[in-house]
């Protein structure tokens, strides 16, 4: 009786399963796989003041979503390198956006930490922690490359280790992308401090 | 639609299918040990040995061989790293476990993800901790290489437990979809510690 129901049961949440697009997520990631329609972040507030939302972006050839934080210390360690990837690539139509999703930090602290190391991107605020919920972000930081249509073409690391990278999976993603190619590399396993969630 | 992803989920369901109709035929499990109870009828005098706080650099096999070494008990891991928080935050509930639970069969590891040149730092951390169980230094330092080298998916503090056959039953980090207490933990290892 128990194996045949067990069968029957297995049987039904197969078929589920199948019909079911990204049940199984990426590699790394629970919530989404490459190839997903990045979901859509609206109204966000900024360290600026103003409301963010993904829509705002529709000029730009690639949107490079990063979720980061203030206190955790491999998230700062790679602030610099963020610096100079927007510095790199703001021209070439690259936009990159920066998303605290931490349960216990806040928006003045995310306004002093862009102040004090001079932020050349937005720095949003994702108060109820959906975004980083929709994205399956688990640490900070944590990097989303979205094509022309917002698919994720790339998710995981910015580079392969903290201090002297070798692999700089961000940029080979974005240099081509750009070029019109997929990227070598779709998907590493990212690093980092777990985001703080908040309990429901 | 057919995929990849869709065919190897195919498969998994089908071993899991497969997995629960033989575990239908298991003979039913003895009652579980009361841990607390005899915890309190053990003598409080039990002396802690003093033990001197040590972190060797390490690789995935003097990882595996750490965790075999161990094998009759269950083996927390605790995956940190001085360059987290959250990490630095939660560790000194592995120390309690790791004391609470030593006689009851718990052995604890430490697995720190730091640049082999921070070694002394991880050692100051792991002295403030009083961390007097083994702790390894990944050589690969904080980076894709150490998440690979030892499974991990998600961010740090990670932890792993192992029951005492050394397989593997527990792997995770805290994430949206289990936002963990250490009661949480303590409870997957009591899980592990009155199985049979």
């Amino acid at each position: 009786m128990c194996q045949r129901n067990v069968f029957v049961l297995g049987l039904v949440l197969l078929t589920v399963v199948l019909l079911v697009p990204g049940a199984f997520g990426g590699k790394y990631n629970k919530a989404i796989d490459v190839g997903d329609k990045g979901p859509a972040w609206e109204q966000l507030e900024g360290v600026d003041g103003k409301q963010h939302s993904l829509g705002d972006l529709k000029a730009a050839k690639l949107v490079v979503a990063v979720f980061t934080c203030n206190k955790c210390p491999v998230a700062v360690a790679y602030e610099d390198r963020l610096i100079e990837f927007a510095r790199d690539y703001k021209d070439k139509g690259v936009a990159l956006v920066a998303i605290n999703p931490n349960g216990t930090e806040n928006l003045e602290q995310m306004k002093e930490r862009a102040e004090k190391k001079d932020f050349n991107f937005p720095y949003v605020y994702d108060a109820t922690q959906d975004v980083a919920r929709g994205y399956g972000a688990t640490c900070t930081p944590h990097v989303f490359v979205l094509d022309g249509k917002r698919a994720v073409a790339y998710m995981g690391a910015i580079d392969d280790k903290l201090s002297d990278p070798k692999e700089h999976y961000l940029r080979d993603a974005v240099d081509a992308l750009l070029a019109g190619d997929e990227p070598d590399t779709t998907e590493t396993r990212q690093f980092g401090c777990s985001i703080k969630w908040k309990k429901q | 639609m057919w995929t990849v992803r869709s065919a190897a989920g195919a498969t998994w369901l089908a071993g899991l299918v497969l997995a629960a109709a033989v575990g239908c035929q298991r003979p039913s499990m003895p009652e579980e040990e009361r841990l607390g109870e005899s915890a309190s009828r053990r003598s409080p005098a039990a002396a802690v040995v003093p033990r001197e706080i040590t972190v060797e650099v390490a690789g995935r096999d003097e990882y595996d061989r750490l965790i075999a070494s161990h094998r009759g008990k269950v083996v927390l891991v605790d995956f940190w790293s001085t360059g987290c928080i959250p990490c630095l935050e939660q560790f000194p509930h592995t120390v309690a476990l790791s004391h609470k639970h030593a006689e009851d069969g718990l052995a604890v590891i430490s697995v720190s993800l730091d640049d082999v040149e921070d070694r002394k730092r991880v050692l100051e951390q792991l002295r403030a901790q009083q961390a007097t169980f083994d702790n390894l230094l990944s050589r690969d330092g904080m980076g894709v290489a150490s998440m690979k080298a030892f499974d991990i998916d998600g961010g740090l503090p990670h932890y792993k437990l192992y029951d005492r056959r050394g397989n593997l039953r527990y792997s995770f980090s805290i994430d949206a979809q289990q936002p963990l207490e250490p009661e949480d933990i303590q409870r997957r290892v009591m899980e592990l510690l009155t199985e049979t």
